[in-house]
């Protein structure tokens, strides 16, 4: 019997025994020693030492990358649950204070006496700044006492027992949906975007057009839309009315209304 | 006279009414200069059925309130004109711009609010004390007609869609709101990507440790 003098190789540790680092595959093998090779007969791949740390910082960026992403993924969730969407507007300009009683419609003798050249029935509106145009058709006041806004949100209401456009007289006052649980996003989105100086054009069927330009925005609890919003006297202004503020999904609706001012523009 | 305003009677005993009573005659003779004048209107031009109903009430009562003013007016030596204020001049050129439903809502508008002048005028005979009693007897019948109008018109203003809105309800979707939450679509994004990232380098770590 004779004796190999050639110094065995020490007999690699499978994984899954003391000493091998965690998250080493089944099958794979550490070699202390920077031995390299395959085990005989098991298919198992042996590493050497500078493979076995590049292996391990792979695994411990790998867990790194997707501890972050995992933390990031409960961030956004946590958001999604906590916050609660909203539209908001922030307070532009100043809104005049109009010369008439809360009491809308009224024509008592006392407010400013204005012989108007006689306004016209809205069609369209038209902001030129943004290129967006809308229809506008009249509506009135429903049974429930709420403006009556058409359902298309790219359709405006004119609210038809105001003041008519480039009256001399009184609010003409244009509503519209700000998005529609069916039609989605609409045209008066835009609202909270406008700027001070804004040209708005209301026209008539004939072609004609009436021009404002905004001078301020407000935003309101929608109970406490100021009485005077759709009073028929005091000085001529456009009032363009849609919903902000949050949305309660368990009631479809906004909380609050983004009112819009403009006066007429100087031609 | 270019207007309905009241003013003393011409040779007549002008000293027999002060301002306040010839204030009173002159507004109650313009509201009902006015009810006369919308009433015309509101046959001519109206489409629905509360103002086609309700516009020649609203000329009858104006003119037999326009009469019993005048009459009273010309007792008290107070001469009144026949021609609208400006007011309700441009109330009337507002009107005459419109048609169809927007005509029929504002006519409902604008009837109850001159309606409601009238009674202005007629309480100011009534609360005049130089005022006679026939004119005050005159004011007190007029206002019991002019309140049963404006019940007939109130309910007709209501059904038309004409009354003024008490809130706007605007928004049904909760797109508008939803589009503004980028951050939590940021977040939740990003995760995704880190956490394929990681999910990647731990399966290259992992080919490259096993025996294929």
């Amino acid at each position: 019997m004779t004796t190999d003098p050639r110094p065995h190789p020490r007999p690699p540790e499978v994984d899954g025994g003391a000493g091998v680092s965690e998250g080493t595959a089944a099958g794979a093998v550490d070699s202390p020693e920077g031995a390299t090779g395959v085990l005989p007969g098991a298919g198992v791949q042996v590493l050497t030492g500078p493979q076995r740390s590049r292996d391990r910082a792979r695994r411990r960026w790998g867990l790194v990358l997707a501890g972050a992403g995992l933390v990031l993924l409960a961030l956004a969730g946590a958001l999604l649950l906590v916050r609660e969407p909203a539209v908001t507007a922030a307070p532009l300009g100043t809104v005049a204070p109009r010369p008439v009683p809360a009491e809308s419609g009224d024509l008592r003798p006392g407010g400013p006496v204005r012989l108007r050249h006689s306004g016209i029935m809205p069609v369209g509106l038209e902001l030129p700044a943004r290129r967006t145009t809308a229809p506008v058709v009249p509506v009135g006041t429903g049974p429930d006492g709420g403006l009556q806004i058409p359902d298309p949100p790219q359709t405006v209401g004119w609210w038809a027992p105001g003041a008519l456009a480039g009256s001399g007289t009184g609010t003409v006052i244009v509503a519209g949906h700000v998005d529609s649980r069916l039609a989605g996003i609409g045209m008066m989105a835009v609202l909270p975007q406008l700027t001070v100086g804004e040209p708005v054009l209301l026209r008539g069927a004939d072609g004609r057009a009436v021009r404002y330009r905004v001078v301020a925005r407000r935003e309101f609890r929608k109970a406490a839309l100021p009485a005077d919003t759709f009073a028929r006297t005091g000085s001529p202004r456009l009032v363009l009315i849609t919903c902000g503020g949050r949305f309660d999904p368990t009631v479809g609706s906004y909380e609050d209304n983004i009112v819009v001012y403009a006066d007429p523009a100087r031609p | 006279m270019p207007t309905g305003s009241a003013a003393p009677a011409p040779g007549g005993s002008a000293n027999q009414a002060n301002d306040a009573t010839r204030a009173a005659y002159g507004q109650a003779n313009q509201g009902a200069l006015a009810l006369v004048a919308l009433g015309g209107l509101g046959t001519d031009k109206g489409v629905g059925d509360q103002v086609r109903g309700l516009a020649p009430d609203l000329t009858s009562q104006g003119q037999a309130l326009l009469d019993q003013v005048k009459q009273a007016a010309t007792a008290a030596g107070v001469a009144l004109g026949d021609q609208l204020g400006a007011q309700q001049q441009a109330l009337i050129a507002d009107l005459q711009a419109r048609s169809g439903q927007p005509f029929d809502t504002a006519w409902l508008q604008a009837a109850q609010t001159l309606l409601s002048q009238a009674r202005d005028a007629a309480n100011a005979i009534l609360n005049d004390p130089n005022a006679s009693p026939e004119a005050k007897a005159a004011a007190r019948d007029a206002l019991a007609k002019l309140d049963a109008l404006a019940k007939q018109l109130s309910s007709a203003s209501s059904s038309a869609g004409a009354s003024t809105p008490g809130s706007v309800d605007a928004g049904t979707g909760g797109q508008a709101a939803a589009s503004d939450d980028l951050l939590p679509i940021v977040l939740g994004g990003s995760g995704l990507v880190l956490l394929g990232g990681g999910g990647v380098v731990a399966a290259r770590s992992r080919r490259s440790r096993t025996d294929v």
